[in-house]
């Protein structure tokens, strides 16, 4: 079985963060994006993952080079020359993915527990041409609402991003779809949700599937945080052992096993800090990811934000409202950051106030 | 040679750019560098030769005075009195009302200073300089760079220090030579200029009417600088003893910082047993004691003898406070009586009055915390910077405000009693 992860472009909504690595790499709860799709896929025995990349960054290929031999499965790159839409990438790797067999699609962006193996007894039962994986949105008008009848599971229309309300079980850019689909996209730039799955509603030939469990898009800084917190409640929920525990964590908290926490230290809840990261002592750290090797000093307090890689945050320090600071950035001491978006490399010694761009 | 001392405190509807630490305190004791403002007053008081005693002059009632006075006649050794004024009479009404007060004991020379001041008190330079030149009055002037219309702005005789031209608080700039509000007068001499200020005044306003309807209130109302400064300048009366030394007005919170500021440098030349442990502005680990008990600082400072506080540049801790070892402290900064600065907490420019808390972590900058308030753990309470801008604004916890941990309050006044548990800024929190 084969699947099809949708990359996209720069990830220029994770930026400053993806100006220093392709925004698969980025990790996520302490993995790199992509891998926790690709680790959903190979436990349901998918043997090849064709990444739909509109860039291709050296260090994206020796990455993927690397996990192709940890993971024992197939990882190869479809690279479009130009943007493709949602579908486009689908046709442009049809001679990679159509071995007959049903195929999965997955958006980049999402973060859930994949019920593949769900979908897949699903997708045999119903004997249509695509199963989608359906969640339910406390807001439809941001999303896709799908309509669909809810004893025999198939989908009648869609609406895209609907004003009045029509339902509000949303596209969670999840598909098992079966070849058949590729005959009917044509090799031009083409959207999966507004041509695509229009057309196979249309023929009662899509199917939906309900996910029962959390759901974010992790495309951009709020979200990356709030995806972040429901992946570790549903960490929690797993009783995962990876979870930090002691006096010194409060909630759910991930701490990579190289990391080096000070004394008097309050860490939680919803934290993640990556490897190597030093944190010294009375440090306060709330929903926020440190990403690997960043170095947090005496007596800060960060909440709501992401760290970038390898970043030296001062003493007495004040980060929160959903700063990014890229990777390498050093703040100095006793400097308050307010919604700050800091560039990679960059030295703040001045207060940010207001939510600011720091190039 | 006999002098006395008279320091111009006014009273309880005077100094309300002082709120909300004006509430609970008389403005003339809010403390500056550790001190209440005007013990620098009386400690400069304290070096002139000869000096009979000094009076409080002020309309608060004196009961707010008490023990202060008891305190500060105890340790500088002198007497200090309260003089209330009926009502407000200006700066030299008081002089005029109370006089028998001022003239008892026949002292020869009067100081007479206003109490919103910092200065280093030249006195006895200027009494000097008054022996040597002056007349009936001598006026501490000091030249300063910028602005100078918010002042009373002096033209002198640059040969014979005379005061020619005086402009209070002028429209337009006068001079870069002001007035400090610190006086040296001859006794008989001033009280004779004061006489004919008050006469003249009296026959100024009988020739308006106004004499009759608001009588003996209106006629007591004489001020040193427009009523006695104004009439006689260039009259061979007024000299102006010129000093470049710090100097300061304290008419708000702000300004409270800048002069607890310019007191603690003081300090380092005239009383440096008073500031903690430092070297020459360059940051440097403590390595005495902060107390000579040895007690335990914060909770996890047990082995105080090998571990203090980190102070830089100037610092000045009441020995009753309690400073965790490591916590880092300065520059500009003075903890009162019975604070306890929790393991961790910065400080840098601020003033925690007494039996205030800084919690652990927490950073306290271009900040006053009041009488009894507390900082929570990682909170933050900071302000401008001061030496940065002009016209910026500071944070002030008034007495008795609980600020929440972990929470940002920049640029806030706070008033007292006052609970905070949510961020603030730029807000006047009622």
């Amino acid at each position: 079985m084969k699947a099809l992860i949708l990359v996209g472009g720069y990830g220029t909504r994770l930026r400053p963060l993806t100006l220093s690595y392709p925004k698969p790499l980025v990790e996520f709860c302490n993995k790199p994006m992509v891998l926790h799709q690709i680790e959903a896929l190979a436990a349901v025995s998918v043997t090849e993952v064709i990444l739909a990349v509109g860039y291709r960054p050296q260090v994206m290929d020796d990455f993927l080079q690397q996990q192709q031999k940890k993971l024992g499965i197939k990882i190869t790159v479809s690279r479009e020359e130009e943007p493709m839409g949602t579908a486009g990438p689908l046709k442009l790797a049809q001679p990679l993915l159509d071995d007959g067999e049903p195929f999965f699609v997955l958006n980049s962006d999402v973060t859930c527990r994949f019920p593949l193996a769900d979908m897949i007894a699903a997708h045999k039962k119903h004997g249509g041409m695509g199963t989608i994986l359906l969640t339910k949105a406390d807001e439809p008008s941001k999303f896709g609402i799908v309509l669909y009848d809810a004893a025999s599971m198939r989908v009648s229309a869609f609406r895209e991003k609907p004003t009045e309300w029509v339902g509000n079980m949303a596209n969670a850019g999840v598909y098992l779809l079966s070849p058949s689909v590729l005959q009917r996209i044509e090799m031009r730039p083409t959207s999966i949700e507004r041509e695509v799955f229009p057309a196979l509603a249309a023929d009662g030939l899509l199917y939906a599937h309900e996910l029962t469990g959390h759901w974010a898009d992790v495309g951009q800084p709020k979200d990356y945080l709030i995806g972040m917190c429901m992946h570790l409640q549903a960490m929690r929920l797993e009783n995962d052992a990876q979870l930090a525990t002691g006096p010194t964590f409060i909630g759910n908290v991930l701490v990579d096993p190289s990391a080096r926490i000070g004394s008097g230290c309050r860490i939680g809840p919803d934290v993640v800090i990556g490897a190597n990261c030093v944190i010294e002592h009375g440090v306060r750290l709330k929903r926020s990811t440190l990403l690997p090797g960043c170095h947090v000093k005496s007596h800060t307090w960060i909440a709501s934000s992401i760290i970038g890689w390898g970043c030296i945050i001062g003493s007495w320090v004040r980060i929160e409202n959903t700063s990014v600071l890229g990777e390498d950035v050093v703040v100095h001491d006793e400097v308050l950051v307010n919604g700050g978006i800091v560039l990679p490399h960059k030295s703040v010694s001045e207060p940010i106030l207001q939510p600011t761009v720091v190039l | 040679m006999r002098a006395r001392g008279i320091i111009l405190v006014g009273g309880g509807s005077k100094g309300t750019r002082f709120r909300p630490l004006s509430f609970d305190l008389p403005k003339p004791l809010v403390p500056l560098a550790g001190k209440p403002m005007i013990t620098h007053h009386l400690e400069g008081l304290a070096r002139v030769p000869n000096l009979l005693d000094v009076l409080l002059l002020g309309f608060y009632d004196e009961s707010l005075f008490a023990e202060f006075i008891e305190s500060a006649s105890a340790r500088l050794q002198m007497t200090v009195r309260y003089v209330r004024e009926g009502a407000a009479l200006g700066t030299a009404g008081g002089l005029l009302r109370y006089r028998e007060a001022v003239e008892a004991g026949s002292p020869d020379v009067l100081f007479i200073l206003h109490c919103d001041i910092a200065s280093s008190f030249p006195l006895c330079d200027m009494l000097a300089f008054h022996q040597r030149r002056g007349r009936s009055l001598t006026v501490l002037g000091k030249r300063i760079t910028g602005d100078t219309r918010a002042y009373g702005c002096i033209v002198k005789d640059e040969r014979t220090d005379e005061l020619l031209h005086y402009a209070e608080k002028p429209e337009t700039a006068v001079s870069a030579l002001i007035n400090c509000g610190v006086y040296v007068a001859s006794t008989r001499g001033f009280y004779a200029l004061l006489e004919a200020a008050d006469q003249e005044r009296a026959r100024g306003l009988a020739a308006q009417r106004l004499w009759v309807a608001s009588a003996e209130g209106e006629r007591g109302r004489v001020q040193i600088e427009q009523d006695i400064i104004m009439t006689y300048e260039g009259r061979q009366q007024i000299y102006v003893y010129e000093c470049d030394d710090f100097w300061c007005q304290v008419k708000s919170p702000e300004a409270a910082l800048r002069a607890s500021a310019m007191y603690l440098q003081h300090y380092a030349s005239t009383q440096p047993e008073l500031l903690a442990p430092h070297s020459h502005g360059m940051e440097a680990r403590a390595v005495r004691n902060m107390r000579a008990d040895g007690l335990n600082y914060g909770r996890d400072s047990v082995n105080v003898s090998h571990a203090a506080p980190t102070f830089v540049g100037n610092v000045y801790v009441h020995p009753t406070a309690r400073v965790a070892a490591t916590a880092k402290l300065g520059p500009n900064v003075s903890v009162a009586a019975g604070c306890v600065v929790g393991d961790g907490a910065r400080l840098v420019n601020c003033m925690a009055l007494e039996d205030s808390r800084i919690g652990e972590h927490a950073l306290v900058r271009n900040a006053v915390v009041g009488w009894g308030s507390t900082v929570g753990e990682w909170a933050r309470v900071e302000g401008d910077d001061l030496t940065a801008e002009a016209g910026g604004r500071i944070s002030i916890l008034g007495a008795n405000v609980e600020c929440a941990g972990e929470i940002v309050v920049r640029n806030c006044t706070v008033l007292p009693h006052k609970a905070l548990t949510v961020s603030a800024l730029n807000q006047i929190i009622l």
